[in-house]
C-alpha cells in the first residue's frame, strides 16, 4: 500500500515537466495514473470476496464409482454451490462443511459446496439482492417465519418428488405435523432441520438462596402455570432483588418470544390462515396482561431496554430455545431445564422451526436439491442433530438431542421431545411475515410497553394496526 | 482575544472558564473512560446496578475474544484500505476540480460548482437505494469496490472540491499570471506553484474524507455480507454469541481497539493536528 | 455566482490583505485553451459524480412510481401511489417532525456551541491544550462504537440513571420517545462532532488579524461588540461551513436511531433517513422506500437553496 500510494503520487509532478500545452488526451492519462492506483488498491480488496459465480453448465451426475476421480478440490471443473446459514458457531459450520466435502465425493458435477454465514436480519437482503443480480445462492436456510411468503411468490423449489425418489431418504419418517407450515398439497418447500421449543431454564441457586419454590417444587406439586410462576418470580425480586425472568432473545422487539405464554392461554396474534387478527382477544390480553404485570406490577421482569444476562447468574429464569442453552456451559451457577409453565389452555410448547431450502432462481437447482437430500438424509440428520433439533420420527428421542452434550441431561430433555412430538404448536405465520411482525412489535411497543395501560383498549389499537396488512 | 482586564472578577471568570471547560471535557471524555472500563468487565458486572466506576477484576480475556469471533484484524485492514482509496481518490478528483472552479473558472463554472455543492447536501440514504441495485448489476456487492468508487465520487469529492476551490481562491490573482509568464504550462502552474500554497486545505481534505469513510456504516451494513470484508463500525456491532446474543464486554473491548490507534495517533501528533489544523488548515 | 465573486474573495480583511487589489481586471480572459484545460480539470470529477448521482437520482425517482417485490422480482407500475401513501402513512406524521427538530436543532445549536467553545478554547489558558484535544476525542471514535457507548450509557437502570439516581432523581425512560429520546440522540450526535468544528472555528479565530481587534479596542469597542463586528464577519466563512456540516450531520442521526432504539418504540424515535433504510432494507418494500428518498432528496435540495441564499446574505467575503 505505501508502495501503491507513493507512486501514485510521484507519476503527477513527472509527468508534467516536458508538458507544456496540456491537451485533454494527456490529461486524461494523467488522470489514469491515479484512477489506475486506486484502481489497484479496489483490486486487492475485491480479490479477498472470491464471489465464485461458477457458470460451468452442469453436467449430469456421474455414478458413484467415478467419485474417487473426480477432483474434489475448489480448482476443478464442476459447480459451486452455495448456501447461506446464519450461524458463525465453528463447530456447526465445520460439521455443514463435512458434510459438503462427502457430497462432493459422490457428486463430480459439484466442486464444492460453500456455506456463508450471515446473520438472520440480512437474509432477506442477500436473497433477494442475489435475485437481482442473477446469482442467488443456490440453498439457504429459511426460517418458518419466511415459509408462507416464499411458497406465495414462486420462490422456492418444490423438493417432494426428488426426496421420494432418493433411495433410502425415507420420506415417511419426516413427522407430517411438524412440515406443516411447508408443504402445500403434495408439494414439499422445505425440510426443517431445526425444530426446537422455547424451553425455560432457571438458576437453582438463586431460588435456594432466596428460601422460595422453585420450579421444579411447582412441578412435583402439579401447579406448573404462568400464574404460579408469576408468584414465585415476584417473590425472588422482593427477597433478593434480582429480575425474576428475563425471555431470552426478546428485548421488546420480538414478539415470538412471547409465545410460550400467548399458547398457554390460548392465544395467537391471528387467525389460522392469517387473515384475521385476533391480538384483541380475550385470551391474548390475559396472556399480555400476565406478563406486563410482571414488568410494571411486580417489576420482576426488565424493563424495555433494560438488559438483564440470565446466563452470567443475573435471573431467576429465561425461555430460550435448547440450542441456546449451550450459553450455560461456563455457567457458575446450579441449573435446570424445564418445559414452559402451562396456563388456562393447557400443557402447550412453542415450536420456532428453521427449514433448508433451495431457491427458485438459483442456477443449479437440481444438484442443489440433490445435495439437500444429501444433507438431509437420515445418517446426515443424525449428525445435524447434535446441534438441531430433528423432525425425523427416528430421531426424535431424548438420547439424539443430548448427544454429546454437556448440559443437558436426558431426563430434562424427555419432556420437551414429549411436548414436541404431541403438545407442540410451530410459530404462527403470515403471508407477508417482515411487515406483519414489524407492525406487531411497534405497535405492541408503542401501545403495550409502558405503565399503566389499559391492556383490552390498547389491544384493539395493536389490531388496528396489523390487519391492514393480513391478506 | 486578548482580555487586558485583572483583579479578582478576572480570577473569577477564569475559575468559570475553567469549570466550563471540565464539564464539557468529561462529557466528551466521560463515556470514553467508561468504554475502556467497561472492555474489562465481565458482562455481569457491565449490567450491575448500581454501576461499578473500574471493574473489580480486569478480564483481558475480552481482549483475546475479540480476535477469535471475527477476523478483526482483517476487517480493521479492509477499513484502512478503503479509507486510503477514498483518500487518494478523492485529492485526485478535487484539486484539480476545486482549482478549475476558483482559477481558471471555465466558460458555465458557477453552475458545475451549483451542481457539485448540492452533492455536499446529498444524503447517502437518499441515493442508496439505486446505487444498492446498481452494484448488485455491476457484482460489487459483498466487495469493497462500492464503498470506495461510490463514496469518494458522490460524497467526499464533492465537500473537498468546495473546501479547495475556497482555498486557490484566497491566492491573489497575480500568482497564476505570473507564473505563466514565467513560462510555467498551466498544469505545471496549478501543481507545482498553487497547490503547494494551499497544502493546509489539502490536508483537511484528506482529514475529512479518511475521517468519513473510516465512519461509514451505512454502505458497509447494505453492500457486505462476508464477514471477512466487513470494515470496523459494521463489524463493532457483530460481536455476537454463537446465538446471536450481543457479547457487550467483547463490544466494548473491540470498540476500544478500534479506537486506541486513532487516539494514540492523535496523542502524539497531538500538537501538529491540532497546530496543523488551527494553522489555517480547515479555514473554509 | 457571478463573476465578482472571485475578487471579493481578496476582500481587505482576509489573510493577505496588503498584497491584494480587489480587481479582476487583470484576469486574462476566458480564451478556448482555458476552456479545455479548464473543463479538462473539472471532467473526472464532476462527470463521476453526475453520472453516478444521475443515475442514482433517475433510477430512484422511477422506482418511487412503481410497486417492487423483491422477492418475485416483479415490478408494477403505480404512478404516484406510493407519494399518495406516504401522506397517509400515519408514521410519517411522527417520522418528518423528527427529522425537522435535528435538522434545525443540530445545525443551529451544533454551530452555537462550536462557536462558544472555540472562542472560550482561544483564551490563553494554562493547560488549554490539555482541553483542545480532549474535545476532539470523540471525534476519533466512529459513530456506531460512539452510539454503543451511549446507549450502555443511557439504558435503564445503567450509568445515566446511577448518576441522577446520585442525586435522588427516579429513573427516567430515556430511550422510550418522546422529546427525552429525541433530546438524547441530539446530545450523543452533537458531542460526537462538536471537536471538529470547534477546531475549524478555532482556525478561522486564531486567522482574525490581531490588528483589527487591536484597533477596535482602542477605539473603545467592549469585548461583546468586538466579537459581534469584527470577529463574527470575520469567521463567517467558517460558520457557514460548520454550518454545512451540521446540516449534512444530522441525516447521519440514522446510525444512532438503528442502534440505540432502531426507530421505537413504535416510529416514535424513527427519522426519515431511518424510514428509508428500514422501509427498503429490513421491510423489503423497494418501491415506498424510494418514494421517501425522493422527498428526502427534495427536502435536501431546498435546504440547499436556503442555504445558498443564505451565505450570500451574512458571509462577509462571498458579498460585500
Amino acid at each position: 500500500m505505501v508502495l501503491l500510494r507513493r507512486s501514485s503520487l510521484a507519476q503527477l509532478p513527472l509527468s508534467l515537466k516536458d508538458t507544456r500545452r496540456m491537451t485533454l488526451r494527456n490529461l486524461r492519462s494523467r488522470m489514469l495514473a491515479g484512477a489506475v492506483a486506486v484502481a489497484m488498491l479496489g483490486a486487492l480488496a475485491a480479490c479477498s470476496s472470491e464471489s465464485g459465480s461458477d457458470e460451468t453448465p452442469t453436467s449430469a451426475s456421474g455414478d458413484a464409482s467415478a467419485s474417487t476421480a473426480a477432483p474434489s478440490g475448489s480448482n476443478g471443473s464442476g459447480v459451486e454451490l452455495h448456501m447461506t446459514v446464519w450461524t458463525s458457531d465453528p463447530d456447526s459450520l465445520a460439521m455443514f462443511d463435512s458434510i459438503g466435502k462427502a457430497f462432493v465425493e459422490q457428486q463430480p458435477a459439484v466442486s464444492a459446496v460453500k456455506f456463508d454465514s450471515l446473520t438472520l436480519d440480512q437474509l432477506d437482503t442477500v436473497i433477494t439482492t442475489g435475485i437481482q443480480s442473477g446469482n442467488p445462492p443456490d440453498l439457504s436456510w429459511l426460517p418458518v417465519e419466511k415459509s408462507l411468503e416464499y411458497i406465495h411468490n414462486d420462490a422456492l423449489v418444490d423438493l417432494a418428488p426428488a426426496l421420494k425418489e432418493t433411495n433410502g431418504y425415507d420420506f415417511e419418517d419426516l413427522v407430517p405435523r411438524l412440515q406443516e407450515r411447508w408443504t402445500v398439497g403434495d408439494a414439499l418447500y422445505g425440510v426443517p432441520f431445526s425444530t426446537g421449543a422455547l424451553v425455560m431454564a432457571f438458576n437453582k441457586d438463586l431460588y435456594e438462596k432466596a428460601g422460595i419454590k422453585s420450579p421444579d417444587d411447582l412441578i412435583a406439586e402439579g401447579n406448573w402455570t404462568w400464574d404460579s410462576f408469576r408468584e414465585i418470580s415476584k417473590q425472588l425480586h422482593d427477597k433478593l432483588g434480582v429480575t425474576g425472568y428475563v425471555m431470552n432473545d426478546f428485548d421488546y422487539k420480538n414478539w415470538t418470544r412471547l409465545l410460550p405464554i400467548l399458547f398457554a392461554y390460548g392465544a395467537s396474534p391471528w387467525n389460522d390462515d392469517a387473515t384475521q387478527c385476533s391480538a384483541d382477544s380475550p385470551e391474548f390480553a390475559k396472556a399480555i396482561q400476565l406478563y406486563h404485570d410482571m414488568v410494571y406490577t411486580d417489576q420482576s421482569a426488565p424493563l424495555p431496554g433494560q438488559k438483564v444476562d440470565f446466563w452470567g447468574g443475573q435471573a431467576g429464569a429465561t425461555t430460550a430455545f435448547l440450542g441456546s442453552m449451550n450459553n450455560l456451559k461456563d455457567a457458575t451457577f446450579k441449573y435446570d431445564i424445564v418445559p414452559t409453565p402451562a396456563g388456562p389452555a393447557g400443557d402447550t410448547q412453542a415450536l420456532g422451526q428453521a427449514s433448508i431450502v433451495v431457491l427458485a432462481a438459483g442456477k443449479n437447482k437440481d444438484l442443489a436439491t440433490e445435495f439437500l437430500a444429501f444433507l438431509t438424509n437420515k445418517a446426515n440428520a443424525e449428525t445435524m442433530a447434535k446441534f438441531y433439533p430433528p423432525t425425523r420420527e427416528s430421531l426424535l428421542s431424548a438420547k439424539v438431542l443430548v448427544g454429546r452434550s454437556t448440559i443437558l441431561t436426558e431426563d430434562m430433555v424427555q419432556p420437551i421431545v414429549d411436548a414436541t412430538k404431541e403438545t407442540g404448536k410451530i410459530f404462527p405465520v403470515a403471508v407477508d411475515d417482515a411487515k406483519v411482525a414489524d407492525a406487531l412489535n411497534r405497535s405492541l411497543d408503542t401501545n403495550i410497553w409502558k405503565d399503566g395501560v389499559d391492556i383490552p383498549d390498547a389491544l384493539t389499537q395493536v389490531c388496528a394496526d396489523v390487519q391492514p396488512l393480513l391478506k | 482575544m486578548n482580555r487586558t482586564d485583572s483583579g479578582p472578577g478576572q480570577a473569577a471568570r477564569t475559575g468559570i472558564r475553567y469549570l466550563v471547560l471540565a464539564a464539557v471535557s468529561l462529557l466528551l471524555v466521560g463515556p470514553v473512560l467508561w468504554m475502556v472500563s467497561a472492555s474489562f468487565k465481565s458482562l455481569n458486572e457491565i449490567l450491575v446496578f448500581p454501576p461499578t466506576i473500574l471493574p473489580t477484576q480486569f478480564r483481558w480475556d475480552n481482549y483475546a475474544r475479540i480476535f477469535e469471533l471475527q477476523p478483526f484484524g482483517r476487517q480493521f485492514g479492509n477499513s484502512l484500505l478503503v479509507m486510503a482509496a477514498v483518500c487518494i481518490l478523492t485529492v485526485v478528483l478535487s484539486l484539480p476540480a476545486g482549482y478549475a472552479l476558483a482559477r481558471v473558472q471555465p466558460v458555465a463554472s458557477s453552475i458545475i460548482f451549483v451542481v457539485l455543492l448540492s452533492g455536499i447536501f446529498l444524503p447517502p440514504e437518499a441515493t442508496i437505494i439505486p446505487l444498492f441495485l446498481l452494484a448488485s448489476k455491476l457484482g460489487w456487492i459483498n466487495t469493497l469496490w462500492p464503498l470506495i468508487i461510490f463514496t469518494a465520487v458522490l460524497t467526499t469529492t464533492p465537500i473537498a472540491t468546495f473546501i479547495m476551490r475556497q482555498a486557490f481562491l484566497t491566492l491573489p490573482p497575480e500568482f497564476d499570471e505570473a507564473a505563466t509568464i514565467d513560462g510555467a504550462g498551466r498544469m505545471r502552474t496549478m501543481l507545482q506553484i498553487s497547490t503547494p500554497l494551499v497544502r493546509p486545505s489539502l490536508a483537511s481534505v484528506v482529514v475529512i474524507s479518511c475521517w468519513y469513510s473510516w465512519n461509514q456504516f451505512l454502505e458497509p451494513l447494505v453492500y457486505i455480507r462476508d464477514v471477512n470484508l466487513l470494515t470496523v463500525p459494521v463489524a463493532l456491532t457483530r460481536f455476537t454469541d454463537t446465538y446471536g446474543q450481543p457479547l457487550w464486554n467483547v463490544q466494548m473491548a473491540a470498540t476500544t481497539v478500534s479506537v486506541l490507534p486513532v487516539l494514540l495517533v492523535f496523542f502524539f501528533a497531538q500538537r501538529h493536528v491540532v497546530a496543523g489544523l488551527a494553522a489555517g488548515g480547515l479555514k473554509a | 455566482m457571478n463573476r465578482t465573486d472571485h475578487a471579493a474573495v481578496a476582500a481587505p480583511a482576509r489573510v493577505r490583505p496588503p498584497r491584494v487589489r480587489p480587481s479582476s481586471k487583470n484576469r486574462p480572459p476566458r480564451d478556448a485553451g482555458r476552456n479545455v484545460f479548464g473543463y479538462s480539470l473539472l471532467a473526472p470529477g464532476v462527470l463521476g459524480f453526475v453520472a453516478v448521482g444521475g443515475t442514482a437520482l433517475v433510477w430512484v425517482f422511477w422506482l418511487s412510481l412503481h410497486s417492487v417485490n423483491a422477492l418475485s422480482q416483479k415490478k408494477t407500475f403505480v404512478g404516484l401511489d406510493n407519494y399518495v401513501r406516504i401522506f397517509h402513512d400515519p408514521d410519517m406524521k411522527t417520522v418528518f417532525p423528527n427529522t425537522a427538530f435535528f435538522v434545525v436543532l443540530l445545525s443551529v445549536l451544533g454551530t452555537v456551541a462550536a462557536v462558544a467553545l472555540a472562542v472560550l478554547l482561544n483564551q490563553k489558558l494554562a493547560g488549554i491544550n490539555f482541553f483542545r484535544s480532549a474535545i476532539f476525542v470523540p471525534a476519533l471514535v466512529t459513530m456506531v462504537a460512539w452510539a454503543l457507548v451511549w446507549h450502555f450509557i443511557v439504558q435503564p437502570k445503567g450509568l445515566l440513571d446511577g448518576i441522577t439516581g446520585a442525586f435522588g432523581l427516579d429513573p427516567m425512560p430515556w430511550l422510550r420517545g418522546g422529546t427525552l429520546t429525541l433530546v438524547v440522540f441530539a446530545v450523543v450526535q452533537m458531542t460526537k462532532n462538536v471537536g471538529v468544528n470547534v477546531i475549524i472555528m478555532l482556525a478561522a479565530l486564531q486567522s482574525v488579524p490581531e490588528d483589527l481587534l487591536e484597533a477596535a479596542r482602542l477605539d473603545g469597542a467592549g469585548a461583546w461588540a468586538r466579537f459581534r463586528h469584527i470577529v463574527v464577519p470575520q469567521i463567517s466563512p467558517a460558520i457557514l461551513m460548520v454550518f454545512m456540516l451540521m446540516v449534512t450531520g444530522s441525516f447521519k442521526v440514522f446510525e444512532i436511531v438503528l442502534l440505540m432504539t432502531g426507530g421505537g418504540p413504535g416510529v416514535q424515535s424513527s427519522v426519515l433517513s431511518f424510514a428509508i433504510y428500514h422501509e427498503a432494507f429490513e421491510l423489503n418494500d423497494i418501491g415506498y422506500a424510494s418514494s421517501l428518498a425522493v422527498i428526502l432528496f427534495l427536502a435536501v435540495l431546498a435546504l440547499t437553496g436556503i442555504i445558498w441564499q443564505l451565505r450570500k446574505r451574512f458571509v462577509y467575503y462571498e458579498s460585500d
